[in-house]
C-alpha cells in the first residue's frame, strides 16, 4: 500500500490535480483531441496510475461541474446572509450557464451527451442548493419583488428544466448566444421581477 | 412503391427497430433489408437514420381535436397547455432511451431541421395573445417568446425524464409547471388576493402584444430558436 492511499486527503488532492490538469487540456485542445496517455505525459505519471484516481475520461467533466456548483453555494449562502435574495436566486439560476461558459459548448456537449450515454446519470442540482433556491423564491414573493405567485418549489422546478434546456439549446447551436443575459432574460419574464 | 410510400414506409419500419433493439443497434443495412430495398436506393431518398429519428419526434398533432384549431375556446390556458402538452406527448410516447438517443444526435449534429408544424404554431401564438390581451397569462415575453419559453420547458424536461431515475410522466405536475411558465392567475395560491389590485396595476402596463415578424429563417430541435425572439424580451 503505497503513501496516498494511507492518506485520504493526499489521494484527494492527487485526484483533482489530475482532474484539473486534464480539464485544462480539454479547453485548450479540445476533448476528443487528449488521449488518457497525454494527459498522464503531462503528468509524469501512468496510465494505470491515472486511472485509479479518475476511472473516466468524462468524469473530469462531472468533477469540474461538481466544483462550481459547490463554489455557487458558497456564493449563495453569503448573499442570503446579507439578505440579497434576488442576487442569490439569480447567482443559482446562472449556475449552469456559468459551468456551460466556462467550459464552453463543446465540453459542455461532452458533459451532456455522457449524461445521456450513462444509464442512471442525470443532471441534479444538489439538495442543498435546492433548498437555497426555493427559500430565496419565497423571500421575494413575500417581499414583492417577484410577481409569479404559484408554489416556489414549483417554480424551482420549472426554472430548472428551464435552464436545462436552454443549455441544450446553447450547445446544439454551437454557443451563438450569451446563455447568461439570455436565462435572465427568460427568468425575468417568468418570474415577473416588479 | 412511389418515393412517398417507400419514405413512409422507412419512417414506420424504422420507428419500430428503434424502439425494439434501441437506435444505436440498428444499421442503416437492417433497415433497407427490413423494407426490401437497397443502401443506395436509401440515400437516394436524401435521409440518414437521424432523420428517421428525427421524424419520429415531430409530432403530429392529430392528437389535438380538430376543434382546436378552429374553435374559440372555453379555457384560453387550457388549450394552450394542451398545444405544449402535445409536443411532451409525443417524446415521452418514444420512450427514455430514444428521447436520450435523440438528444444525443442534436448535441452531437448541432441544429436539426425539425420544424414546427405551422397551423400549430400560428394557433398557439393567437391563443397566447388572446389570454395576454384578456390578462390570463402575466409572464412578461411577447407570444413569441412565451412560445420559445414553452418549447424550451420542454427541452429540459425531456433531459429531466429521460436521465433522472424511476421518473414517470406525472400529468398533473407536468402541466402545471407550463402554468408556472405562463404565470396564470389561476397557478397562485389564496394569499394572494391581497396582491390582486397590484397586479392589476401591473397588468395594464404590459398589455402591449407585439407581434414579432414572421421569421421562418431558422427553425431547430423542438422549438424555434430564433434571435429575433431572443432580443425582444
Amino acid at each position: 500500500m503505497n503513501q496516498s492511499e494511507r492518506r485520504p486527503e493526499i489521494a484527494g488532492s492527487k485526484q483533482q490535480l489530475y482532474m484539473d490538469t486534464a480539464l485544462q487540456l480539454f479547453l485548450e485542445h479540445g476533448y476528443d483531441d487528449v488521449s488518457v496517455s497525454e494527459i498522464c505525459k503531462v503528468l509524469h505519471i501512468t496510465k494505470p496510475t491515472f486511472y485509479r484516481y479518475v476511472q473516466a475520461k468524462e468524469l473530469v467533466l462531472v468533477n469540474a461541474f461538481e466544483k462550481m456548483q459547490k463554489d455557487v453555494i458558497k456564493e449563495v449562502e453569503q448573499l442570503m446572509k446579507h439578505n440579497q435574495y434576488k442576487d442569490a436566486l439569480m447567482y443559482s439560476l446562472t449556475l449552469a450557464h456559468h459551468a456551460a461558459s466556462t467550459l464552453g459548448f463543446e465540453l459542455f456537449a461532452v458533459y451532456l451527451r455522457s449524461l445521456l450515454s450513462n444509464e442512471g446519470t442525470s443532471w441534479q442540482y444538489s439538495p442543498v442548493l435546492c433548498r437555497l433556491m426555493i427559500e430565496s423564491i419565497a423571500k421575494l414573493q413575500q417581499e414583492g419583488t417577484i410577481r409569479n405567485q404559484a408554489d416556489p418549489k414549483q417554480i424551482y422546478h420549472l426554472l430548472v428544466h428551464l435552464s436545462q434546456g436552454i443549455a441544450v439549446g446553447w450547445c446544439t447551436e454551437h454557443g451563438a448566444f450569451d446563455l447568461k443575459e439570455f436565462y435572465e432574460k427568460i427568468a425575468g419574464s417568468v418570474l415577473g421581477f416588479s | 412503391m412511389n418515393r412517398q410510400e417507400k419514405i413512409d414506409t422507412l419512417f414506420e419500419k424504422s420507428l419500430k427497430m428503434f424502439q425494439e433493439k434501441g437506435y444505436d443497434n440498428v444499421k442503416v443495412t437492417d433497415i433497407c433489408s427490413a423494407v426490401n430495398i437497397t443502401k443506395p436506393t436509401f440515400y437516394a431518398l436524401h435521409l440518414t437514420k437521424d432523420d428517421l429519428l428525427k421524424h419520429a419526434f415531430q409530432a403530429d398533432y392529430d392528437e389535438l381535436d380538430p376543434s382546436w384549431y378552429d374553435k374559440e375556446p372555453t379555457d384560453l390556458i387550457e388549450a394552450i397547455v394542451d398545444g405544449v402538452e402535445v409536443v411532451n406527448n409525443r417524446a415521452v410516447s418514444l420512450g427514455k432511451d430514444l428521447i436520450r438517443a435523440f438528444l444525443k444526435i442534436n448535441l452531437t449534429k448541432a441544429s436539426l431541421d425539425v420544424s414546427w408544424n405551422q397551423p400549430w404554431k400560428e394557433r398557439m401564438l393567437w391563443l397566447i395573445q388572446q389570454a395576454k390581451s384578456q390578462k390570463l397569462i402575466l409572464n412578461q415575453a411577447d407570444a413569441e417568446m412565451i412560445l420559445n419559453e414553452c418549447m424550451l420547458y420542454n427541452v429540459g424536461y425531456a433531459l429531466y425524464f429521460s436521465t433522472e431515475p424511476g421518473v414517470t410522466l406525472d400529468r398533473d405536475t407536468y402541466r402545471y409547471g407550463v402554468r408556472v411558465l405562463l404565470n396564470t392567475p389561476r397557478s397562485r395560491n389564496r394569499a394572494d388576493s391581497e396582491k390582486e389590485k397590484e397586479t392589476d396595476r401591473f397588468n395594464t402596463e404590459q398589455d402591449e402584444i407585439r407581434k414579432s415578424p414572421d421569421d421562418q429563417s431558422k427553425p431547430g430541435f423542438l422549438f424555434e430558436f430564433s434571435m429575433k425572439g431572443r432580443e425582444q424580451v
